[in-house]
Formats: structure tokens, C-alpha cells, sequence
């Protein structure tokens, strides 16, 4: 019974760090440039289907494959920020989350339109095996996955607060009058920040997806780790591990546990809830920046 | 001069009657609507179902048709699988088309329209197995297939007989979400059939997932450990992958029911092993998609040969086949009891009320279909056909297993 | 603004929604057409213009929300559907006809929007835009679970027409007549609400909501009030609509409905009342003119599958709602209001 409940609670922990990987391509972007970027999913599955063409399609070697969908994802956020967010530069944050649900429902129709509504098998870049500790029993692709969504989590912190480069992008996330006031390069900022964005969808889409199918619907995910940014705050990134795992747990405890009661679907609910509660006492999240408004 | 005048009279009456003669071959038009999805979550299958529809539809006009005169146009509409959509295309179908039947899709189309038809007077037929919204009196939104916990039930009741030797209840969990009422419509029916038959089946757990689940292995480990002997997937493809993946990582074998929508090819094709499901099982109340050289093959192959059929033989082009054929011999029969100018949509759902087609007459592709006011798909006539895979091949299990009283819920 | 060459006299001719004989003779024209629509036009475009009429009451509970009061309200499809439900059960179970389920459905939705408003108080920006995302799938789950006795659950609800007296109605053209007038009703409403005291408080608060309350706006109740009449708005709608479709499901009211329901509003012009309207028209416009025109394309240039044409819709308007916010991110109101301007001021630039 209680090595059943410390299974669930560390698979719960893992899909956690699945999520903050995915919130963590959100809040990337917008710590380097102050887009609320609605259209996470749409990008998780475009760098799954990128994967799969390089892999399955293509047949290439799973490194190669890696790395070819990791610059043409590159390429394709460089081309998102020249063609989308240059001229947005100091538009209202409104204006900009407005463009990313646009982007959202253009990126859906490209993604059906090129490689249609069929579901595709995703290779299986983590091995198949399980992790057995006695009697429990850890998925591997979650496993290595929470693994990488720690080091990113540790390289981005220390990307964004220690380093020259870093810091400037945050100035970005504050302002960016302010920023190209300073000599700051916010056009570089941006097409960094979409970049390193599709960099983190290829990596989530493999840990997600890895071994199983591959469909458009697939970008649900991306809206189901929303409440984990929230919940870190959206310019902590640090935060953003403990926040997944919070999230993780409790949706895999309640999935476990208090599914099977009431016959419902409460796992999928919870998360949000969750974060409702801990807005309502803390309106910028856990680690958010408290902003200081000026009349 | 005479001679002259005979042979212009004669000339002016010979083109008179050739030119007369085609407007005594002038054939009666019945319109039927399809509606279909090109851009939405069905879209995959859906050129499959079509090339099944349309094949029938060339079939029946040029052997059966044109003897009577007769000629079935169809047009089809996409509705994106959208309520909206369906909606607001109805009254110009309704207007512009005049069909004598419709042939649907499933859940959109039914909700949509469901309240419309009986006063707009126009029936619809659908090859989904139905859901419990749809199992109201007095339906003029017709299944050619029970619900889906009648094909559950059909099958299990054929696994505990066979697989158990009947000696228990079959231990029974289901894989679903909550996503669509139509998928959380599964469980309920599920557990109405388990409810009512508790010597034959034990409901064990219903796993609430995404239509994309992240990870099922802990979940499925408690399937496992609670000595299920059948998961129920009819949902989709990436439950049955995920499901596969995480029996796979424990390590066991627990067999998969699967519906039509995804069966044992497409799943495995999703899981990039193309024998990955065998010895699990795809069950339908319609032929099955195996290669056994059944009467349904062989109007496949006809249809293949002689009337540009270009879909494959899978559970998807095997349900367009199936509506069309319902909707060409209801109007046949409409015709033959009314005449051809009075096939309008009243006459042909009195039609499939009242008359009952056997195996025969739908080319072996359904069992029969019986409707009746109370129910809107077939009760009597139903069966259901399971298929299994062997070496990567769809391969009869059972053939025409009853299908069991499922109270309504 | 006016031309130059109008000028009031009066108090009452200032503050005017109508000012010029001009504006009223064009006025009555577009409603003469509306009200004949139905004689010329065929019954598709009716039906249409049916779901416009719908949709275009919650678009502009929507402008309300997030246009005036600067809200970002994502959940606005889930207020709709708390509408439907409201008004399915009302009709199902309590048997009171539409006339009073439809403005019940709209008091059950405003409650659901006050809840919700309350958040807005300590949330902003896209923090807000998360919770009523939130909104959107506490919804769903709760339809879903509760007991089907209530709520219905995954049978959803059937409706039969709505009925005035022995009048029922069941035809698209008796609907379209009776969305007709609640739409005018409302729109008016927004109108009249949006001129008056709680209006500018909405959009002091949309521009500064710090500088608002120093000036003594009550920002809480704003914030409050705007939740509550685009929750009021949608679920007018929403309880239209479970009288048009007559079918009433979870499925229905789902989050990429509230995203389209945004898309519309962006497209038509945040800020304005007619914007709103202008934008659902269009983008409804343009999707059912794609799927008319999408099985003639299909039949006339076979190379091109079918999933291509369809999938191409969703790409078609995707790209137009992100054109028009790099182009033009006021809309289309501001558009039209430029070129009034130049045409009024035509030869001169300013």
C-alpha cells in the first residue's frame, strides 16, 4: 500500500517535470521577450512532427534526427519572430497573446495541412523498458525527461539571472522601451527567445511522445501545463520544477486515489483548481515578480 | 414529286419518333446528402468511408438503377465534426437538396439534427455504433449498429464462454475520457451491461485519461493486479497505444477489445509494429475487416473491379459500404411500394420502420437491420463479428456472436 | 465626431447616439433589409444568419468583458454553455417557457460570471486569463459528473422549440425573427451601458487600473460588473442557442470556442460594440463561404484532396486573424473609422 502510494507519487512527480518542461518553452519565451505564447502546444506538436519526419519519414539515425529537428525548429521560430513579433515590439501585452492564439489556430491548420490527421507512430528515442526499484515501476521516457527538465530548469536559471546576456533579456521581459533605451537589442532578444522556445518543444515532444502515437490533437498538453507556469510565477524558472511536481503529485494522487470513487475525470480538473487557489492568496504565482505599478 | 413527298414524310417521322424516344427513357432523380469531415478529428478515415459510399451509390444506380429507372445523385458536405457547422447547413440542405435520407457521421450530426428530422421529415442513417443520447423513442437519426456496450457485451459474453469456459464473471475494466460525452457515454453503457448481467461480467475500474495519454503504467498495474481479463478501448488509437506500451512495460498480457474506429491495423500501425496487437480483439456489429472470402469481400471486390472503388478493405471503407447499401435498399424498397416519384424522407423512414433486411439484401456487409420506434438501431437482427490479428493480418475470431440485452441507462 | 458643418443645439442632441438625419435614414434601412432578409434570401443564409445573431450577442458580451473593461476573459464559451444548460433546465425540467428561461439562463451565467469576477479583483493580465481558462474546464468537468438527473451528464439535454402561447418556434425563419429582436435588445443595452457612468469606469480601468482608483473609481466593482454582464451576455446566447440547435452538450462550449469567440473580436475592432458584430459576421462569413465553396473546389480541381481544402480553412483563418494584428491590431472598426475621417476631410490630411 505504501510503496503502491510512493509509485504514484513519484510517476506523479516525473509527469510533473514533464509539464514545467513544457511551461518551461512558455515562460522562456516570455522572459526573453514578454510574449504570453498561447500557442505552446501547436509548437510541441510541430517539433513532434518534425521529429517524426526526420525519424520515421526520412530514416534517419535518432541523433541525427534530433538534431536536424532541433535547427529546422530553430529556423522556424527565427521566422515566427521576423515575420510576427518585429512589429510588435512595445504593442500592448494584449495585442500579443492575441497574435499567439492567432498563430495557435494558423499553426493547427499548417500542421493538418501538411501532414494531415493521420495518426502517426513517434519513435521510440527512450527506451521502451521501465525502471523497476523493487516494486515500483518508473516509466523510462519520464524518467530521462524529468531528468532533462532539471538541467534545463538549472541552465536557464542561470541563463536568465547570472549571466550578461541573460540578464539583458530579462530587462526585455520588464519593458521593452526601457530595454531599447538601455541598448538593448530587443529584436535579438525575441528571435532568441522563440528559438530556444522551439528548441525545448522538440525536447518535450520526445519525452512526451516517445514510443507512442503522434496526432494534432496531441497539443492539449500544451494547455494542461498552463496552470504550472502560473503557478511558479511566470518569470521564475527555478520555480517552475517545484510547481511541477506540486502539480504532478496532486493530479497523479487524485487520478490514483479519488478517480475510481466518483467515477470522473477529477485528475484532469484538479491542476486547475489547484492553481485557482493559490492565485486567489498569491496573485503572481509562487516565485512571480511582484510588479511595482507606476501611475 | 410523290415519291419526294413520301420520303420527306417519312424522314420527318422517323426523326420525330428517335427524337421522342429519350424523353420516354427519362430517369427520376432521388438526391441523398452525405455528410462528412475533412478537417476535423476524423478526417484520416474519412476519404476511406467516402470511396465505400460513393462506390455503393455507382453500384446500385447502374445494376438496379437504371432498370428502374432511377438514379441516386449524392451530394456530400463537410462539417468539420462541428455541431455549429451542422446547423447551419442544414436548412440549405434541407432546401436546396431535398433528400430522401441522409447519411451521417455520428456525434455531431446526431445532436445537431436529432430534434430537426422528425419535423423536417428526412431520416439519417450513421454506421457509428450509437451512443446512449441517441437511444430515444421515436428516432429519426437511425444506428446501423447498437451501442457501443452492446458490442462490448456481445463480446464478452463470447470471451467468457469460450476463453473461461463460462465458469465466472469476466473480469471487465475500460479505458476512456472524458474529453467528449460521447466518450465518457462508454463507461456508463458499460457498466449498465455489467450491472445487469452480474453472473456474466464484473465491472472492475474505469480509467479516466487524455485523449493523449502521458503514461498508463501505473494505472494499468492496477488493472492488472485486480485480475482483469478484458480492457475495453473504443475510443481511439493513442488509448490502445498507450495501453499496449504500458502492458508492455509490466510485462503482461492482457487482452484489448477494441471497436472499429480503431481497430487492430490501425493501432498497431500507431505503435510502428505491424503484429503489435495481435491476439487482441477489434469487434463491430458489421462485417469484419478480415481477408475470409466472405459475401461481404466478394461485393467489395465487385465494387474494387467494376466501379472504381479505391479504398482499402478496413472497418472504415466496410461502414460507408454498410450506410450506403441501408440507404439504397430502403429507397429500392420505397420505390417498389410507392413509385419513384414518391420517395420523399417520410416514405423511406416508414419504410426501414417497417421492413426488416436481411443479411442478403445488404450484401453480408451488416447482419440486418430491424428499427423499431423505441430503438433506433437494430435489436433483433444485430450480431456482432470479432476480429483478432494474426502476423499482421485482420483474422476472423467469431462471426455473428449474439449481441445481449443492455438495459437503457 | 461629427463633419464639420453639424453642430448641436441641445444637450440631448450632444449626447446622441444617433445624430444626423443621415445616420437615422441609414439606420433604418440596415434594419429594413434585416427584417426582410429571410424574402430573399435562401433558407442556408437564414440559418446562417441565425447562428451570427447568436454568436454575435456573446462576441459582444465578450467586447464587454475584455474590449471596455481590458479583462482577458478565455472562458467566455463556458458562460455560454452555463446559459444553455440553465435554460435547458428550466425549460426540460421546470417546464416554464423560453421567455422566461431565457432570461433566467442569463442571471444562472452572470452568477457563474461573478464568481469568476471576484478573481479578477488580486488577478490580472494573463493571470486572469488563466483562471477563466481554468473556467472553462471546472465546466466541463462538473456537467460531466454531476448526476444525470441534473445536469443531464453525457446525455446532454433535448429541447423542444420554444413556444409563445400555441406559436412555436421551430422554423429557421420564426428563429431568426425572435434572435432578431433579443439581439437588438441587447445590443442596445450595451449601448445604453456602455455610454453611461459604468462604461467610462470600464474603460478607466481597462486603460489604468491603478490610476483609476486613485481617481475614485471603485476598480473592484468595475472589474465585478464586467465579468457579470459578459457572463449575462453569453449566456443570453448560449440559451438562443440551446433553442436554435435544440441540443445541448458539453462538446459545444469548449475552449476553442472562446478562442474563435476572441479571434472574432480582435478582428472586428477591441472597444467597439459594432466591431464586434462586424467580426463575427466576417469570420463566420468566411468559414461557412469555405465550406460551401470547399465540395465545388473539390469537384473542379480533383488533384487537390479533399483534407486539403478542408485543412486549408483552419490555415485561411489563422493567417487572416494574425494579419489583421500585424497590420491593422485595432481592427477593422479602426480601419473603417479611418477612412470615415479621411473621406470627411477629403482634400485636407488632418
Amino acid at each position: 500500500m505504501i510503496i503502491e502510494f510512493i509509485n504514484y507519487t513519484i510517476n506523479g512527480a516525473l509527469l510533473g517535470l514533464l509539464y514545467s518542461l513544457v511551461a518551461m518553452g512558455f515562460v522562456v519565451i516570455y522572459r526573453a521577450s514578454k510574449v504570453f505564447n498561447m500557442a505552446i502546444g501547436e509548437m510541441i506538436v510541430l517539433g513532434a512532427f518534425l521529429l517524426w519526419w526526420a525519424i520515421q519519414s526520412r530514416g534517419m539515425h535518432p541523433v541525427l534526427g534530433i538534431a536536424v529537428a532541433l535547427c529546422i525548429s530553430v529556423l522556424i521560430g527565427l521566422v515566427i519572430e521576423r515575420l510576427l513579433f518585429r512589429r510588435l515590439i512595445g504593442e500592448s501585452v494584449f495585442s500579443m497573446i492575441m497574435v499567439t492564439i492567432g498563430l495557435l489556430i494558423l499553426m493547427r491548420g499548417l500542421v493538418l495541412a501538411i501532414w494531415g490527421p493521420q495518426e502517426r507512430q513517434f519513435p521510440a528515442i527512450f527506451p521502451l523498458t521501465p525502471i523497476i526499484l523493487g516494486e515500483m515501476i518508473i516509466p523510462r521516457s519520464l524518467a530521462i525527461g524529468g531528468l532533462i527538465a532539471v538541467l534545463a530548469a538549472v541552465a536557464l536559471h542561470w541563463f536568465f539571472n547570472r549571466s550578461r546576456s541573460g540578464l539583458a533579456m530579462s530587462a526585455v521581459a520588464e519593458d521593452h522601451q526601457i530595454a531599447l533605451a538601455m541598448g538593448i537589442s530587443v529584436r535579438r532578444s525575441i528571435a532568441f527567445a522563440w528559438a530556444l522556445g522551439g528548441v525545448l518543444s522538440v525536447i518535450t515532444s520526445m519525452v512526451y511522445l516517445s514510443g507512442k502515437s503522434l496526432t494534432f490533437l496531441s497539443s492539449e498538453i500544451g494547455f494542461a501545463a498552463l496552470p504550472v507556469a502560473l503557478l511558479a510565477g511566470l518569470e521564475s524558472i527555478g520555480g517552475l520544477l517545484l510547481a511541477g511536481i506540486i502539480v504532478g503529485v496532486v493530479q497523479g494522487l487524485t487520478a490514483a486515489y479519488i478517480d475510481p470513487l466518483i467515477g470522473g475525470n477529477a485528475a484532469a480538473v484538479v491542476p486547475y483548481i489547484f492553481m485557482l487557489v493559490v492565485l486567489v492568496v498569491r496573485p503572481t504565482g509562487m516565485f512571480g515578480w511582484k510588479r511595482i505599478e507606476r501611475v | 414529286m410523290q415519291r419526294n413527298t413520301f420520303l420527306k414524310l417519312t424522314a420527318a417521322l422517323a426523326s420525330g419518333l428517335l427524337l421522342n424516344a429519350p424523353a420516354h427513357a427519362q430517369s427520376t432523380t432521388i438526391n441523398v446528402a452525405a455528410f462528412a469531415d475533412f478537417a476535423g478529428p476524423y478526417a484520416n478515415v474519412m476519404s476511406q468511408m467516402q470511396g465505400g459510399r460513393l462506390a455503393v451509390i455507382e453500384w446500385w444506380n447502374k445494376e438496379v438503377g437504371s432498370k428502374l429507372n432511377v438514379q441516386i445523385v449524392v451530394k456530400t458536405f463537410d462539417t468539420r465534426y462541428d455541431v455549429a457547422q451542422t446547423a447551419s447547413l442544414w436548412p440549405g440542405i434541407k432546401a436546396e437538396v431535398k433528400p430522401a435520407i441522409l447519411l451521417g457521421l455520428g456525434g455531431p450530426d446526431a445532436a445537431a439534427l436529432q430534434q430537426r428530422l422528425p419535423e423536417d421529415k428526412i431520416p439519417m442513417v450513421m454506421a457509428t455504433a450509437t451512443y446512449g443520447f441517441g437511444w430515444k423513442p421515436n428516432q429519426w437519426a437511425l444506428n446501423l449498429r447498437p451501442t457501443y456496450a452492446h458490442e462490448a457485451g456481445g463480446f464478452l459474453e463470447w470471451f467468457r464462454t469460450t476463453k473461461l469456459d463460462g465458469k465466472r464473471p469476466v473480469k471487465v475494466a475500460i479505458i476512456t475520457s472524458e474529453a467528449t460525452p460521447a466518450y465518457a457515454d462508454m463507461a456508463k453503457g458499460l457498466q449498465s451491461y455489467t450491472k445487469a448481467n452480474p453472473d456474466k461480467a464484473t465491472f472492475v475500474e474505469a480509467i479516466w485519461t487524455e485523449v493523449q495519454p502521458a503514461d498508463l503504467t501505473l494505472a494499468v498495474r492496477r488493472l492488472v493486479n485486480a485480475g482483469t481479463d478484458v480492457i475495453v478501448i473504443q475510443t481511439n488509437t493513442a488509448q490502445a497505444v498507450a495501453t499496449k506500451r504500458a502492458l508492455q512495460a509490466l510485462g503482461k498480457n492482457v487482452p484489448i477489445m477494441l471497436s472499429l474506429h480503431n481497430g487492430v491495423v490501425g493501432s498497431s500501425k500507431a505503435l510502428g509494429d505491424p503484429n503489435g496487437f495481435a491476439g487482441d480483439f477489434e469487434v463491430g456489429a458489421i462485417a469484419d475487416a478480415s481477408e475470409d472470402d466472405t459475401t461481404a469481400r466478394k461485393f467489395y471486390s465487385m465494387l474494387q473491379e467494376k466501379h472504381g472503388l479505391k479504398s482499402g478493405w478496413n472497418a472504415m471503407t466496410i461502414m460507408g459500404l454498410g450506410q450506403s447499401v441501408v440507404a439504397v435498399r430502403a429507397i429500392e424498397a420505397t420505390i417498389k411500394a410507392k413509385g419513384a416519384g414518391k420517395v420523399t424522407g417520410e416514405a423511406v423512414r416508414e419504410t426501414l420502420m417497417n421492413s426488416q433486411f436481411t443479411s442478403n439484401d445488404l450484401m453480408g456487409i451488416l447482419p440486418g437491420v430491424d428499427f423499431s420506434n423505441d430503438t433506433p438501431f437494430p435489436t433483433g437482427t444485430a450480431k456482432v463479428n470479432i476480429a483478432t490479428m494474426k502476423d499482421g493480418k485482420v483474422v476472423r475470431a467469431a462471426a455473428d456472436v449474439n449481441v445481449p440485452v443492455v438495459p437503457k441507462w | 465626431m461629427d463633419p464639420s458643418g453639424i453642430f448641436s443645439t441641445s444637450y440631448a442632441r450632444d449626447r446622441a447616439l444617433i445624430r444626423t438625419r443621415a445616420q437615422w435614414v441609414t439606420l433604418g434601412l440596415f434594419i429594413a433589409i434585416l427584417l426582410f432578409l429571410p424574402w430573399f434570401a435562401s433558407a442556408r443564409l437564414v440559418a446562417v444568419a441565425n447562428l451570427m445573431l447568436v454568436t454575435s450577442i456573446v462576441v459582444v458580451g465578450l467586447q464587454i468583458t475584455t474590449g471596455y473593461a481590458g479583462q482577458i476573459n478565455l472562458g467566455q464559451a463556458a458562460f455560454m454553455g452555463v446559459g444553455a444548460y440553465a435554460a435547458s433546465v428550466v425549460e426540460v425540467k421546470a417546464g416554464l417557457p423560453f421567455w422566461v428561461a431565457v432570461p433566467v439562463a442569463g442571471l444562472v451565467a452572470a452568477l457563474a460570471g461573478w464568481l469568476f469576477g471576484m478573481t479578477a479583483a488580486r488577478i490580472k493580465g494573463f493571470y486572469l486569463a488563466l483562471t477563466t481558462i481554468a473556467a472553462q474546464f471546472i465546466f466541463h468537468f462538473i456537467v460531466l459528473n454531476l448526476p444525470s438527473a441534473w445536469l443531464g451528464g453525457v446525455n446532454g439535454f433535448s429541447l423542444e422549440p420554444a413556444r409563445m402561447g400555441t406559436f412555436l418556434f421551430n422554423t429557421d425563419r420564426s428563429l431568426y425573427y425572435l434572435f432578431l429582436v433579443v439581439t437588438m435588445v441587447m445590443v442596445i443595452g450595451a449601448f445604453g451601458i456602455l455610454r453611461s457612468r459604468h462604461g467610462r469606469a470600464f474603460v478607466a480601468v481597462r486603460d489604468d487600473d491603478v490610476a483609476a482608483g486613485m481617481m475614485g473609481v471603485d476598480v473592484a466593482g468595475a472589474k465585478s460588473r464586467a465579468f457579470v454582464l459578459g457572463a449575462f451576455y453569453a449566456g443570453i446566447g448560449g440559451a438562443l442557442w440551446a433553442y436554435q440547435v435544440r441540443f445541448v452538450s458539453v462538446d459545444q462550449f469548449t475552449l476553442f470556442n472562446s478562442i474563435w469567440f476572441i479571434a472574432m473580436m480582435i478582428v472586428g475592432g477591441l472597444g467597439s460594440i459594432v466591431g464586434a458584430l462586424i467580426g463575427t459576421v466576417l469570420i463566420r462569413g468566411v468559414q461557412e463561404t469555405i465550406t460551401s465553396l470547399g465540395p465545388d473546389l473539390v469537384e473542379r480541381i480533383p488533384s487537390l484532396s479533399s483534407d486539403l481544402i478542408f485543412a486549408s480553412m483552419n490555415v485561411f483563418l489563422g493567417l487572416i486573424i494574425t494579419l489583421f494584428l500585424l497590420l491593422e491590431p485595432k481592427g477593422l472598426m479602426h480601419r473603417w473609422n479611418i477612412l470615415k475621417t479621411n473621406y470627411r476631410l477629403w482634400p485636407f490630411h488632418h
